[in-house]
């Protein structure tokens, strides 16, 4: 069942398992974002992450405009359809905040089929927005230019995610409506504009996520799903409600499955998972319990 | 005086004095709702046009049938979990898949005593994973819980899908179908005949359950968990029967799965997204009847065959089917309303109207409470008989949340028979000395007792068992249950309780009300169900939490007299918070003030109400204790 490691192998799979984990980070913070608004898990990511990627694809490889505008166009795409369900998440209050998480995957539903109709009928991998060549081998592993694009990426966005949130005036009012949409509207808070404003956000970070991801899962919708699933279970690590906690998480995610599948300890096939799978079990479970025990303290 | 009343056909002899002689039956017979017709018409309008399926639909629509009733059991199992317990299991897919994979593999080539085993088997092994996934809500609930079965279902799906020695890998095997029989009765009718008969024995055995007593439990189990504890439900043991009866239906889906298709069909069918859709489907039907599940899962099944010649993308199709149920779901009390509006002239409204409980209410307040059933009735003995009264003490009883002390230190003891009243203002830790004393908050330090028996570790519900009752702040009752389901929650199938509940329900004053959902009865009378539901119980100690709060001051009254004269007869101890100091003066002997989580003062209400700090608390000053 293990095999003999050797230090390459071991950095190999662990430069893997980070490098998959940046991929789930990139979801991760689309679905973090939404949830710190109005507490509803948000499937639409993936479906936006398809689409913006789709878009992306579709402006620069039948279009031919250039690689930044089509990034753009993308993320744009994506922040509109954020907002559009931002609006929905509105008119939804009375719902069960399960119905509307229900709803949210309808979303990608209605993406995946979009995107398969402008999509052609074969697998395709968008191009690099850090380009398609280029890196350098670390120990048994080359590491491309956009991977480390990615990885830079995503650390900026967390980092400028946490100090949104944390440290300015629409994070202390995006915090405010979290805790208590009902007070935080009368302190005078423009409710309605920091639920659409917030999921525009997440649209356009699910968007991104995708541009950066489909380059190694292609745009197959149901690749792309399971990318989500993941971030989704790295993102629970900090409760969805910390960017960081969720960058940390998706990376923990990534590095078992490097680790299970990547030689080190080798179970058989298909069981590469399941040290992600302990990983999500342990964390839905800390994350759960914490917030009975603060809701028990609360009351 | 003596006169007779009504009630549910049996009557009840009132009377004045002390003692009244008579036949009257002392137990009031029980008035069980009836069933209206109109709520027979689509059970059998589904059973009908499934009968009729067999004969008249060509062999293709059959085939799509039994498909669609695989589809109504994955509902049906997952109906469950959602109505009763509010939990959105997302694996239900991975579960049917896990079943069928499992089955198939396994019986394939095998004898029929063989393949029945592999049944049995297949279906218990998606009850083990359904019940193992159940027990995570004994820890984790709502969202979290979703996500935990979410990642059951990614480890069926990655994982255990990928285990040829288990499930035969991704590709399955074939299973046996039946031959035909004659020329008419081909393999696929056959096949619709035997999952249809299954579905209908199913639906049969549900529809049973719900008539039962248990159906109560489950909801108060999932929508007042506090409430179940109150009334002495284990909850893990709801949970696991739950949790294992939606496995069983969903095993047996995942078993015909792979009998009507002659193979499982492939895993992406039972991937992610089809759990959702599946869930969809007791959502979209609107968690009444299993009659509207098999129908949301006929249409779920015909839908994509009647579009199939317009090519619609599938997500697409699933996407439209999902946003339909989800929306048809979330208005169909208005579209259901505006039909009814459609179908009835304005005084038949009113009329059932009046039928459903607002003549009840009107009665309710027209009766005052005390007056309803005489102190004493011949007969009578048994439903008040006094149990075997022991104290309940707390002795030296701490509760800490971090650095904040919520209660410190504090000695309470109420023996039998005794009143006692804790006062205090808000955040004093009246309620936290309650929960503690109750089982609902484990205490930092110190023990509870019940007469000799040391009750500290005990869960709530087992503290409920041996003789403590409890009322809430904020009545914790089912709002889909009817006042008579609520009362009769948690109690154990013994008609002598049966009995005595529904002479406490005569007693205040809330009989009338029986038969009417909790969510359309008045706040105060809330209050007197809860009382009904402790006390039904015969309960040695009884802990009612802010008993009159929201009641008027004739209800006050009223309360205060029943509660004197049936603790007098029965002998019970009674701990109760209560910031009215009128109701506090009225029934309580011995009064306990708390300030900041300790005891200020405790004593016989005139000497505590003459200490000077007591006074001082209740201006407003600050004391020091």
């Amino acid at each position: 069942m293990v095999v003999g490691v050797t230090a390459s192998v071991f950095e190999s799979a662990v430069i893997i398992g980070i490098f998959t984990g940046t991929i789930y980070a990139m979801m991760a913070l689309g679905i973090v974002a939404s949830f710190r608004i109005n507490r509803v898990v948000n499937l639409g990511i993936p479906g936006l992450a398809v689409f913006g990627a789709t878009i992306y694809f579709h402006m620069s490889n039948v279009w031919g405009a250039p690689v930044i505008v089509a990034l753009f166009g993308g993320v744009a795409v994506g922040a509109a359809i954020g907002a559009l369900l931002g609006l929905c998440n509105l008119k939804m209050t009375q719902w069960p905040r399960g119905f509307v998480m229900i709803f949210t995957l309808t979303v990608t539903l209605f993406l995946f089929g979009w995107s398969d109709k402008i999509l052609p009928p074969i697998q395709i991998s968008p191009a690099s927005p850090f380009g398609d060549k280029g890196g350098f081998k670390v120990a048994l592993t080359f590491v491309s230019n956009h991977q480390i694009g990615t990885f830079i990426t995503a650390i900026v966005v967390t980092l400028l995610m946490g100090w949104v949130v944390s440290k300015t005036r629409i994070g202390i009012y995006v915090r405010a409506i979290y805790d208590d949409g009902d007070s935080a509207a009368t302190l005078g808070i423009p409710l309605g504009y920091f639920v659409v404003g917030v999921w525009a956000v997440a649209g356009a970070l699910a968007a991104l996520a995708g541009i950066l991801v489909s380059p190694r899962t292609t745009l197959d919708p149901y690749l792309i799903l399971f990318v989500s699933i993941w971030a989704l279970a790295g993102s629970i690590l900090g409760g969805l409600e910390s960017f960081g906690v969720a960058f940390v998480g998706s990376i923990l995610v990534g590095l078992s499955q490097g680790i299970l599948g990547g030689g080190i300890i080798h179970l058989g096939p298909g069981l590469e998972n399941l040290g992600a799978i302990a990983v999500v079990a342990v964390a839905v479970f800390y994350a759960g319990v914490k917030r009975r025990d603060l809701a028990h303290i609360q009351t | 005086m003596i006169g007779t009343r009504r009630n549910g056909g049996a009557a009840v002899a009132e009377q004045d004095g002390d003692a009244v002689t008579g036949d009257a039956p002392a137990k009031p017979a029980k008035a069980g709702p009836t069933l209206p017709v109109t709520r027979l018409v689509l059970p059998t309008l589904v059973f009908c046009l499934g009968l009729a399926g067999e004969f008249i639909l060509p062999n293709h629509l059959t085939y799509a049938a039994s498909t669609a009733l695989c589809y109504g059991l994955v509902g049906l199992g997952l109906y469950l979990p959602l109505a009763a317990l509010r939990e959105l299991p997302l694996n239900g897919a991975a579960l049917a898949g896990l079943a069928a994979y499992f089955f198939a593999f396994h019986a394939h080539g095998g004898q029929a005593g063989k393949t029945a085993l592999r049944v049995i088997v297949g279906v218990g092994l998606c009850m083990a994973v359904s019940v193992a996934g159940g027990l995570a809500s004994l820890v984790v609930t709502g969202l979290y819980f979703s996500v935990a079965s979410l990642v059951v279902q990614i480890g069926i799906e990655k994982v255990v899908f990928s285990m040829g020695w288990l499930t035969g890998g991704a590709s399955g095997r074939g299973v046996a179908q039946p031959d035909p029989i004659n020329g008419f009765f081909t393999t696929t009718r056959v096949v619709f005949l035997i999952a249809s008969l299954t579905c209908l024995a199913i639906t049969l055995g549900m529809w049973r359950v719900k008539k039962t007593k248990i159906l109560a439990n489950w909801v108060m189990t999932g929508h007042q968990p506090e409430g179940a504890d109150a009334v002495g439900v284990r909850r893990w043991a709801q949970k696991v029967v739950i949790f294992g009866l939606s496995g069983l239906l969903i095993g047996v889906a995942g078993v015909l799965f792979a009998f009507v298709n002659g193979t499982p069909p492939p895993p992406p069918q039972f991937g992610v997204i089809w759990s959702v859709i599946f869930l969809a489907i007791p959502i979209a039907s609107g968690m009444r009847t299993a009659s509207a599940v098999w129908a949301v899962a006929a249409v779920f099944t015909a839908l994509p065959i009647v579009l199939e010649s317009h090519h619609i993308n599938p997500n697409l199709l699933s996407g439209s089917i999902l946003l339909v149920a989800l929306i048809a779901s979330q208005s169909q009390e208005a579209v259901m309303a505006r039909i009814r509006n459609l179908r009835r002239q304005p005084e038949v409204i009113e009329e059932i109207a009046l039928k459903e409980g607002h003549h009840a209410l009107e009665e309710l307040h027209e009766k005052p409470v005390a007056a309803t059933v005489p102190a004493t009735v011949k007969g009578e003995v048994d439903l008040r008989a006094p149990k075997q009264g022991r104290a309940l003490v707390g002795t030296d009883i701490g509760v800490h949340f971090g650095g904040v002390k919520a209660v410190d230190g504090v000695n309470v003891r109420v023996g039998p028979g005794q009143r006692v009243a804790i006062v205090g203002a808000n955040g004093a830790g009246k309620t936290t000395l309650f929960n503690a004393l109750n089982g609902f908050v484990p205490p930092t330090t110190g023990t509870v007792q019940l007469g000799d028996l040391d009750i500290t570790g005990m869960p709530a519900y087992a503290r409920i068992r041996q003789g403590l009752g409890r009322t809430f702040q904020l009545p914790r009752l089912a709002d889909i249950l009817t006042v008579r389901q609520n009362i009769y929650a948690g109690q154990a199938q013994d008609n002598d309780l049966v009995a005595r509940a529904d002479w406490l329900m005569e007693r205040f004053g809330v009989a009338a009300l029986a038969d009417i959902p909790i969510q359309v009865v008045p706040f105060g009378t809330r209050r007197k169900v809860e009382i009904v539901r402790a006390l039904a119980r015969r309960p040695e100690v009884l802990l009612i939490d802010e008993p009159v709060s929201g009641l008027e001051d004739e209800e006050v009254n009223e309360l205060i007299e029943v509660m004197l004269d049936l603790q007098a007869a029965e002998g019970w101890g009674l701990l109760l918070i209560e910031h009215d100091l009128r109701f506090v003066t009225s029934i309580a002997e011995q009064m306990m003030v708390m300030v900041d989580g300790k005891v200020l003062t405790e004593g016989s209400i005139n000497d505590v109400l003459a200490d000077e700090r007591v006074r001082q608390v209740y201006l407003g000053e600050v004391v020091s204790v």
